[in-house]
């Protein structure tokens, strides 16, 4: 199956953007519940490469944050003293990709001032670090929860597809009660009545499941499509003659031709568990503090005066527009219809 | 090399109804076969012919266990045969084979052509890879596919050639009797009589008995040894093949040879 | 007619379905509303025992659901354990907003996607063409959620409109509650609503014109000389009606979840926001009823859109003539 050079490109950056958030320990300043209680809703800290004297230095600095004395919440850079932003330092220990225990980080500066690329938020906690955790977060779950999905679809679609009779009924009037539910009503009303408060690990697996299991319809429905056109094709029914199994059927001749949809479906479905996992981390219904989670980011927004006077809390909510325009431009790029190439 | 008249298929009473519509609605039945009996030589060749919809490829499926007759009964060489499930291939399905009308959508257009010939060996028998590979390409030979070519795919060879493969997939298991069902169709007439031509050579070679079904009147009379015309289902009219020639008249016969014209 | 009656068998079968589905994963959860009275040293495990058997919580599935139906019949289905009302006046009383702000965006998307979707396919001027879908493509990336965020801030900052909730606290104004105040307030949740479904349904719209062109019949029609706009409308679009009355039900669905999230973001006093609060509140029977509710809503809308394929579509009325 022949994937244009654009796909090609647009499955590169999706790529990278995931290794991001993979490296997040590393990437990440601070550590996600470090609180620095006298900074709440720190404005991004600014980064200099010229100092107070008109000075140019090589190596980017920052200052420190100071209360304003007149007015309540804000903040004034003061620059008497500049602190450096040093690369790959040590600061607080995190284990990378979940397993190797290290403390090295990419970037840093010296206490007590901090770097706040996305400043800070209620509790004075750096924004882009817990971004960065986030992203791993809602990210991941988008993807696990898809192959899920696709993985029950599958199952459901071919046996539905290619065995027809009671099974395919079965599945089919499933699959049209699944896709008549509202999803995000079932989604949160499962979701909910199952223990609250969970571990961290816990909810974010039991999120993976509920997600994963609510979508398959869609794809059965077409995989069962296309496997009752495959299933009577003149090359399966011969191998059946030589004695072909059911098993050595599907594996052989039917499911090369399924593998187009399941690429499509993936692109498609990945962006809505994104959105689905962050929606329902909006709602207090996900992953709980003080695990971040780009949804749980953006409920405070929620609070009318954060909304107004704080822009860098929209952060994790404008970043899903650039990996949903990928998504969504590599579903497109996958369709069928676009490519006339075949084998 | 059996005495002549050996039986080697036999088909008696075979029907078939197809019904449309759920069972709360009113059924709408269509009898495709009706108490089809017909008896093969080892060896020889019968010809079915008939118009479209006369039941001609139901019988295939029935004979070769595809579908499954609601009546009646289909022996191989004396065994019956006819209670092996469409859906798994029992060990007598091997036996009879079928070569579709459609070469192009008989072969998967994913595989190369070694892997097409090959794959019923790969099913039913535990060879080696390279035996697997040898044979093939020795089937391929003998079916007039020249060894160059084995890795090209369907789509790159022309209607002949395919057929030509299709030919030596279903030998390669060398099964009994093969069934041909309207296999002439969409080919020139030259690569016609090349195909009709390599179909005796192989019938001498392997002792092969040929069901061949077609509604060319005129073509299936150059290498049957029995015609037989079905009409709805029926067989309607059996004969040796010197008997039957286009100057016959019988209102079907009359009518094939009006279709089957030059 | 008989393919009516069918649809409306069908839509009763999914309804039980759904209800039983529902009521079977609240069963299979752990923890209910008394939880929280659990932690109370000062409420003896008698009290709680009592009052779950007054509650009917301890009885075993059938019988609950049983009871339920039955209740349903009534009229009440189930009591509320937060509200201490029966459920049904609780949900209704939501619902009708919802129902307000859902079919007014639904019938405002359509209206809007619909003859742009039309002129889309049909026009000759491919710029026009482009550049619709170009925009509507980027709206189509934007989530629900960052748009109602959005209007929210807009609102916020230049106090075109009000920023949430339904109606204005009566004390600050005079007209609070009346037609115009209500309106008023709608603009926000009905424009993220409309925004954020306006992108699919053009292009399944356009998509399903463009295919419905491409009918040989359709050539043959303009090879006659027959105008093009009388083919549009009087060919290509009865012959496009049938996917696009599946298209409404799946629009419907997704409108009903979006719809969800936007009145617990903007304060719209719907059947979202109460359920998320039963939900939080293990509040059983309103949780299922607001599902049960919505998935009447959405198997509703379903059977309209099947009423109007009938009616639009010769094909499906001659259908058991075969």
């Amino acid at each position: 199956m022949k994937i244009s050079r654009k796909a090609m490109l647009l499955a590169i950056a999706l790529l990278g953007l995931h290794l991001i958030v993979l490296f997040a320990g590393f990437l990440a300043p601070y550590d996600t519940a470090r609180q620095n209680r006298e900074l709440p809703f720190a404005p991004p800290s600014h980064i200099h490469f010229v100092d107070a004297q008109g000075k140019v230095h090589f190596r980017p600095f920052v200052c420190m944050m100071v209360d304003r004395p007149d007015a309540f919440g804000e903040y004034l850079e003061d620059c008497h003293r500049s602190f450096p932003v040093y690369f790959l330092v040590r600061g607080a220990p995190y284990e990378l990709f979940g397993f190797l225990k290290t403390d090295l980080h990419l970037f840093g500066v010296d206490a007590p001032a901090g770097i706040f690329l996305m400043g800070t938020d209620a509790y004075g906690r750096d924004v882009f670090s817990r971004f960065l955790y986030g992203g791993q977060l809602s990210l991941f779950t988008g993807l696990v929860a898809t192959v899920l999905s696709l993985a029950l679809g599958m199952l459901l679609g071919v046996l539905a597809g290619y065995y027809g009779g009671w099974c395919d009924a079965a599945v089919m009037r499933g699959a049209e009660l699944f896709l008549a539910l509202p999803w995000l009503y079932f989604l949160i009303a499962v979701r909910a009545f199952l223990p609250l408060s969970l571990g961290a690990k816990d909810a974010f697996l039991l999120l993976i499941a509920l997600i994963g299991l609510v979508g398959w319809a869609r794809p059965a429905r077409l995989i069962r499509g296309v496997v009752l056109g495959s299933r009577e094709r003149h090359y399966v029914l011969a191998a059946r003659l030589f004695g072909g199994s059911d098993l050595y059927l599907m594996r052989r001749h039917i499911l090369p031709d399924i593998y187009n949809i399941l690429l499509t479906q993936a692109a498609l479905l990945i962006p809505q568990y994104v959105l689905a996992e962050v929606t329902l981390s909006f709602l207090g219904l996900g992953v709980g503090e003080p695990t971040p989670s780009w949804g749980s980011m953006l409920s405070t927004l929620q609070q009318y005066s954060v909304l107004v006077s704080y822009w860098w809390m929209f952060l994790p909510g404008l970043v899903l527009v650039p990996v949903f325009c990928g998504y969504v431009l590599l579903a497109s790029e996958l369709q069928p219809g676009r490519r006339a190439a075949v084998a | 090399m059996g005495a002549a008249g050996e039986l080697v298929l036999e088909a008696r009473g075979l029907s078939k109804t197809f019904t449309q519509g759920r069972w709360w609605q009113k059924q709408f039945r269509r009898r495709a076969l009706d108490n089809v009996s017909l008896a093969l030589d080892r060896g020889k060749t019968l010809a079915v012919v008939g118009e479209s919809g006369s039941g001609k490829t139901t019988l295939a499926m029935c004979l070769v266990g595809l579908e499954r007759a609601d009546a009646g009964a289909v022996l191989l060489e004396g065994v019956n045969v006819t209670s092996r499930e469409g859906r798994s291939g029992a060990s007598a399905g091997r036996e009879i084979q079928l070569i579709f009308q459609d070469s192009s959508m008989a072969l998967n257009p994913r595989m190369s052509a070694i892997e097409i010939v090959e794959e019923p060996l790969l099913i039913a028998s535990r060879c080696t890879r390279s035996e697997l590979r040898d044979r093939a390409q020795a089937m391929m030979k003998q079916v007039g596919v020249s060894p160059a070519w084995v890795h090209r795919r369907p789509h790159q060879f022309s209607g002949g050639q395919r057929q030509r493969l299709a030919i030596a997939r279903a030998l390669i298991l060398r099964p009994k009797v093969l069934i041909l069902d309207e296999v002439f169709v969409g080919l020139d007439l030259s690569i016609q009589g090349q195909i009709a031509n390599l179909l005796l050579e192989l019938q001498q070679s392997h002792t092969l008995s040929y069901i061949c079904i077609s509604h060319d009147l005129s073509l299936v009379h150059q290498i049957a040894d029995t015609i037989v015309i079905m009409d709805q289902g029926r067989i309607v009219e059996e004969a040796p093949a010197e008997l039957c020639t286009p100057s016959i008249k019988g209102p079907r016969q009359s009518a094939l040879g009006a279709h089957s014209g030059a | 007619m008989r393919f009516l009656a069918r649809r409306i068998l069908h839509s009763i079968f999914l309804l039980l379905g759904i209800s039983l589905l529902s009521f079977t994963f609240l069963q299979l959860a752990p923890g209910n509303f008394f939880d929280d009275m659990r932690l109370n040293p000062q409420i003896s495990s008698d009290t709680l025992a009592r009052l779950q058997k007054q509650y009917g919580l301890s009885r075993p599935f059938a019988g609950r659901y049983l009871s339920w139906v039955e209740s349903g019949a009534k009229g009440d289905w189930g009591i509320s354990f937060a509200y201490n009302v029966p459920v049904a006046p609780l949900i209704w009383s939501r619902a009708r907003n919802t129902v307000l702000l859902s079919a007014s965006a639904m019938l405002l998307s359509w209206m809007i996607a619909l003859p742009i979707g039309i002129l889309s396919a049909g026009t000759r001027y491919r710029w026009f063409d482009h550049a619709i879908s170009a925009t509507t493509s980027f709206l189509l990336v934007i989530p629900d959620l960052l748009l109602a965020l959005g209007f929210l801030w807009l609102a916020l900052r230049t106090h075109w409109f009000p920023a949430g909730g339904m109606e204005s606290v009566k004390l600050s104004s005079a007209d609070a509650g009346s037609f115009k105040d209500i309106a008023l307030h709608l603009i926000a949740p009905l424009s993220v609503l409309v925004i954020g479904s306006l992108p699919v349904l053009f292009l399944h719209i356009r998509a399903a014109i463009i295919e419905a062109q491409q009918e040989p019949y359709i050539r043959s029609a303009q090879s006659h000389g027959i105008s093009s706009m009388r083919i549009l409308f009087r060919h290509a679009l009865p012959s496009a009606a049938a996917p696009l009355t599946s298209l409404f039900g799946f629009s419907l669905a997704s409108l009903l979840s979006a719809s969800l999230l936007v009145e617990v973001v903007m304060n719209w006093p719907g059947l979202g926001p109460l359920l998320l609060e039963a939900i939080l509140a293990r509040d059983v029977y309103v949780v299922i009823g607001s599902v049960m509710f919505s998935a009447l809503f959405l198997i509703g809308g379903m059977l309209v859109a099947d009423f109007l394929l009938f009616a639009i579509d010769p094909r499906i009325r001659t259908q058991g003539l075969a």
